[in-house]
């Protein structure tokens, strides 16, 4: 019995451990049902972009604010134009990746992705 | 849209007898329940795809375009899209006399032989047709005309903007004419019925690939399984391979070590569907490379392996060189790339000095002042890096280069003069020319008889045989755009 509850307990553990919150999201006090609107935490699902959208405005907003960097905005690239999702390069709960990067050195004009 | 009496039309053709193993095949289903349908299915959607959905759009077919990344348009997005085209309008303004003959002569120095000759015909003799219905759709080129390597006239013209705003063009003209898209949805089987008909795939929708997996196609789960009709074809216009380290190495075990700077989706899960239901695996062994620096300005500097040593002539194109350098770490045993070493007097002397500025400034290409420094970054030992220097010095002293290089051609570059410029030379894997075997309306032919695959087409990258043994400069749109436009047309016919 003791065994199982280690078990039981451990696994609670890990699942907490496993879907953390970047810390600019835990700066603004998102929990973790501002994003998973299902009622039960077994159900939560991988989210599309809209989850994100809901708080950082539109895609075209999002360009905008990076149309300094012209051809090498991020999201509004030559190559993509603002057709990519969120996910493709940011992550919540696992470090993002900076898709320009593949090809790229992108150092000399972008900021560590969060 | 297609009425259901003239849908049934279509179907009353002779069927060809089949050998019976294929009607033990596994993709003969009778009773499926199809959650989606329309006339045409295209699976992918980067040039040839778009191209082939535009021209069946126009013509008021039902057309849905499905993508298995999140990105649209695939490896047409990274491309600069130079586009040879015979007799287009710029070649006539500007005055240059090009013919079949000509352009032919050309996709056959590159061919080696490898290329089939009706396929090189069918690019030659539509690319115009192609550029002049691309320009339609909104494409847009730029009012010049590109005199590129191993092409014996100046007849390619450059897309302003390039691949992305190619496809951004094209993607708004085929939604416009409502033409259905569909992104994040996988193809994972194609559904044939009794009479071996291809009437449909089975997707996965809310697919998400996974870039950190060994074998996407194989290990990735995700999505949710759905059935779609096609009335007419499936069309796949699914690119290629060249991101499948584990598949192209079985084709040729060389391309376990090159760069792939294609883009992610680039797997052969497409091909293998293909495979599955009686394709023609064609000339997938073949491989064109892309070297990240102007191969032209090679001959100016040398190339060192790891243990500091030359074993090339630095003068060649990028398919050799790449070859050579395969070959060459093959037989080192070895997964480190060589070294290519310019003194200031080779670099002062490349072809396009603001290009070079730019490869230091993103950091591919490396400025030392002392060789000490360059040894340390590339970890080359600095004694044979010294020797191999002295010898290559020494040849161009004699006029005798031990790897005859033609000394004549290096406009005095030496190889003593701080700074020095060096950078890794890693051949890239950016485009596979086999694929799957399809006739010049890009139907897919069964191996068992050669006959067409009812309702199976192939289009662009997909298919093999096309440019053979190396694919010539700015030759791939022209492809993709002609067999787009060849299928589109063979669809239409059948109604």
């Amino acid at each position: 019995m003791r065994k199982l509850l280690m078990i039981l307990m451990f696994s609670i553990f890990a699942l907490a451990n496993e879907f953390l919150i970047k810390p600019h999201h835990v700066d603004v006090k998102l929990k973790c049902s501002d994003c998973h609107k299902q009622a039960n935490e077994k159900d939560y699902k991988a989210l599309d972009s809209n989850a994100c959208l809901s708080c950082h405005g539109s895609k075209e907003k999002l360009a905008k604010r990076l149309d300094f960097l012209k051809g090498k905005n991020p999201h509004n690239s030559i190559h993509d134009n603002a057709n990519l999702n969120c996910y493709t390069c940011h992550n919540e709960h696992k470090p993002s990746f900076n898709m320009c990067n593949t090809c790229h050195n992108t150092k000399t004009w972008m900021k560590e992705i969060k | 849209m297609i009425n259901r009496r003239n849908f049934l039309k279509t179907l009353t053709g002779t069927t060809i007898a089949l050998p019976s193993i294929l009607n033990a095949n596994e993709n003969l289903k009778k009773d499926i329940k199809f959650d989606e349908i329309a006339d045409v299915i295209i699976v992918g959607s980067g040039v040839s795809a778009h191209i082939c959905a535009a021209y069946l759009v126009k013509n008021k077919l039902d057309v849905l375009m499905i993508e298995k990344m999140d990105r649209i348009g695939g490896n047409s997005v990274l491309s600069q899209q130079d586009f040879a085209v015979l007799n287009s309008d710029l070649q006539i303004k500007a005055g240059i006399k090009d013919s079949e003959e000509l352009f032919l002569n050309d996709l056959n120095k590159a061919g080696a032989g490898y290329n089939h000759l009706e396929h090189s015909l069918r690019i030659i003799r539509n690319s115009n047709e192609a550029y002049e219905f691309a320009k339609s759709c909104g494409v847009k080129y730029a009012n010049k005309l590109k005199f590129l390597g191993g092409h014996s006239v100046a007849r390619s013209v450059e897309t302003i903007g390039g691949g992305g705003a190619c496809i951004k063009a094209l993607h708004e003209f085929f939604l416009a004419n409502k033409g259905r898209f569909k992104n994040e949805t996988k193809s994972d089987e194609i559904i044939q019925d009794e009479n071996a008909k291809v009437i449909g795939i089975s997707v996965r929708e809310n697919y998400r690939f996974d870039r950190n997996l060994a074998n996407d196609d194989r290990q990735n789960l995700s999505g949710v399984k759905k059935n779609y009709k096609a009335r007419l074809a499936v069309v796949f216009a699914t690119g290629g391979f060249s991101r499948d380290v584990e598949f192209r190495s079985i084709v040729n075990p060389r391309l376990r070590l090159a760069k792939s700077p294609s883009s992610l989706g680039q797997t052969a899960g497409a091909l293998k569907q293909m495979l599955k239901i009686g394709a023609i695996a064609t000339q997938l062994a073949l491989s064109r490379f892309s070297f990240g620096i102007p191969t032209e300005d090679l001959i100016y500097g040398i190339m060192l392996d790891k243990n500091a040593k030359r074993f090339l002539n630095e003068d060649g194109d990028r398919q050799g060189l790449s070859n050579k350098i395969l070959a060459h770490m093959q037989n080192l045993n070895t997964t480190s790339y060589p070294t290519i070493i310019l003194d200031s007097t080779g670099f002062a002397n490349s072809h396009d000095p603001n290009r070079m500025q730019s490869f230091i400034i993103a950091g591919k290409m490396k400025k030392f002042d002392t060789l000490d420094e360059l040894a340390n970054h590339f970890k080359l030992n600095k004694d044979e890096l010294l020797k191999s220097m002295q010898i290559y010095e020494d040849g161009i002293k004699k006029n005798k280069d031990e790897f005859k290089k033609d000394l004549s051609k290096i406009k005095n570059s030496s190889m003593s003069k701080a700074p020095f410029y060096a950078m890794t030379a890693a051949p890239g894997l950016s485009y596979t020319p086999g694929g799957v075997w399809a006739d010049t309306n890009m139907r897919v032919l069964h191996i068992s008889n050669y006959e067409p695959i009812k309702g199976l087409y192939a289009i662009g990258e997909a298919t093999g045989g096309v440019h053979g043994q190396a694919r010539l400069t700015s030759c791939s749109i022209p492809d993709c755009m002609t067999s787009g436009i060849a299928c589109a047309k063979d669809i239409l016919k059948g109604i």
